[in-house]
């Protein structure tokens, strides 16, 4: 039994956990489950699959000796987030003013 | 033709509604009132039924079932329905129409566009379910009826005519009929704000005490987006009567302006002529939006 008290170790380790885990997996059994499901589910399985090969390989990756070999870096977001603000965003001009400016020029 | 709309949902709302029928009935004996009481609409009952048989394919329990039912359609639909059906009706009838309209104002102004929107999109997804949603030998979900495509068509155009019909001064009148106190003032703030956004304003605001009408600025007869050719460029002018630029909020989805004020959006499609364009320049005065628009040469076909 996992002791919950014991400390998580680094990127490596969590990594061999994960496979550890995986291997125990049935895919065969999982496969059959999932032709079973309907596309939704499916989806969203699909979706967990690959966030989870996505965690895999930032952690893999995420260890320095490996990030150092390859040069890359993990510090920056996921290229596939969001833009939280969609669409061009423009600026407004308040055109009041510049109507008044031009009024007060004329009357001088 | 003109729709009199009475909002705001003060308890004076059917004295009002009665005012504005003996007013008209002076110069138009052809004016009628209505309740929006309405058996089921056929849009909403063919929607709802399918959505019952896609939700309980996925073996849900029969109360989450009607939670998302009432979240996906909004509980107002059937009335909004009914009104759409009432303009038109009196539109091609040729006479006015007077309703006491017992919707929250801010919804009876926000939600017909949005759920037009929504109908619209899920036409060509219910038009292709078998390739999009359920492919053959994937899942259960359920084939949706014929009727379903037809409801959400006539859906979407129906909300998407009441929507024009309550942006245009022209077509409808509203006239606020608003509580005392707190609540009365954030229902005449949020009606204010979204008919701005729409270009229009309160045609009158009725106190409780029945005395003292306020009767706002009646709209121009050109009110709406406005195209101009000023030689290589474009001028789109929208009115946002009341608004200042330091309020209004710009942004442009493809071939769509969003306009914000104060919590509040609503979309404006460019006309066709300026969805290739660029916004070089976005001013306000005198409450009118303008926008200076460029072909983009990206996009613009050269001869």
């Amino acid at each position: 039994m996992v002791d919950q008290n014991e400390p998580l170790g680094g990127p490596e380790e969590i990594v061999v956990q994960l496979l550890r885990v995986l291997s125990e997996v049935d895919l065969e059994a999982l496969g059959d489950d999932l032709r079973g499901l309907d596309t939704a589910t499916a989806q969203r399985a699909m979706t967990g699959a690959s966030l989870l090969a996505e965690a895999l390989t930032r952690a893999t990756l995420g260890s320095e000796t490996v990030a150092d070999a390859l040069g890359t870096e993990f510090g920056g977001p996921a290229s596939h987030v969001p833009h939280r603000e969609r669409g061009q965003r423009i600026t407004i001009h308040d055109d009041e003013v510049a109507t008044a400016t031009t009024d007060h020029a004329s009357e001088a | 033709m003109r729709a009199h709309l009475v909002v705001g949902g003060g308890d004076h709302s059917s004295a009002v509604t009665a005012e504005v029928v003996a007013a008209l009935r002076n110069r138009q004996p052809g004016a009628r009132p209505s309740n929006l009481e309405t058996p089921v609409d056929p849009v909403v009952l063919a929607i709802d039924t399918h959505l019952d048989r896609v939700l309980a394919a996925l073996d849900l329990p029969a109360p989450v079932v009607a939670d998302l039912i009432a979240t996906i359609l909004p509980r107002d639909l059937p009335q909004l329905l009914r009104l759409a059906r009432e303009i038109a009706q009196a539109q091609t009838a040729g006479h006015d129409l007077v309703v006491d309209v017992d919707i929250e104002v801010a919804r009876l102004l926000d939600v017909p566009q949005r759920v037009a929107r929504a109908f619209a999109a899920f036409v060509p997804v219910v038009g292709r379910w078998e390739v999009l949603v359920a492919p053959e030998g994937i899942g259960a979900l359920p084939m949706p009826d014929p009727p379903v495509l037809a409801a959400l068509r006539e859906g979407a155009e129906m909300l998407d005519g009441l929507d024009r019909a309550l942006a245009d001064p022209m077509v409808t009148s509203l006239h606020l009929a608003a509580p005392d106190g707190p609540v009365g003032a954030a229902r005449r703030a949020d009606a204010e704000v979204l008919l701005a956004l729409m270009g229009r304003t309160l045609t009158a605001v009725h106190p409780v005490s029945g005395a003292g009408v306020e009767y706002l600025p009646a709209p121009s007869a050109d009110s709406g987006p406005r195209v101009q050719r000023d030689d290589d460029r474009w001028v789109l002018q929208i009115d946002v009567p009341g608004v200042r630029a330091a309020d209004l909020e710009l942004v442009r989805h493809d071939d769509e302006i969003v306009l914000g004020c104060a919590g509040r959006t609503r979309r404006v499609l460019l006309p066709s002529v300026l969805r290739r364009c660029e916004i070089e320049r976005a001013g306000v005065a005198g409450g009118v939006l303008t926008l200076s628009m460029a072909p983009d040469p990206a996009v613009w076909p050269r001869g």
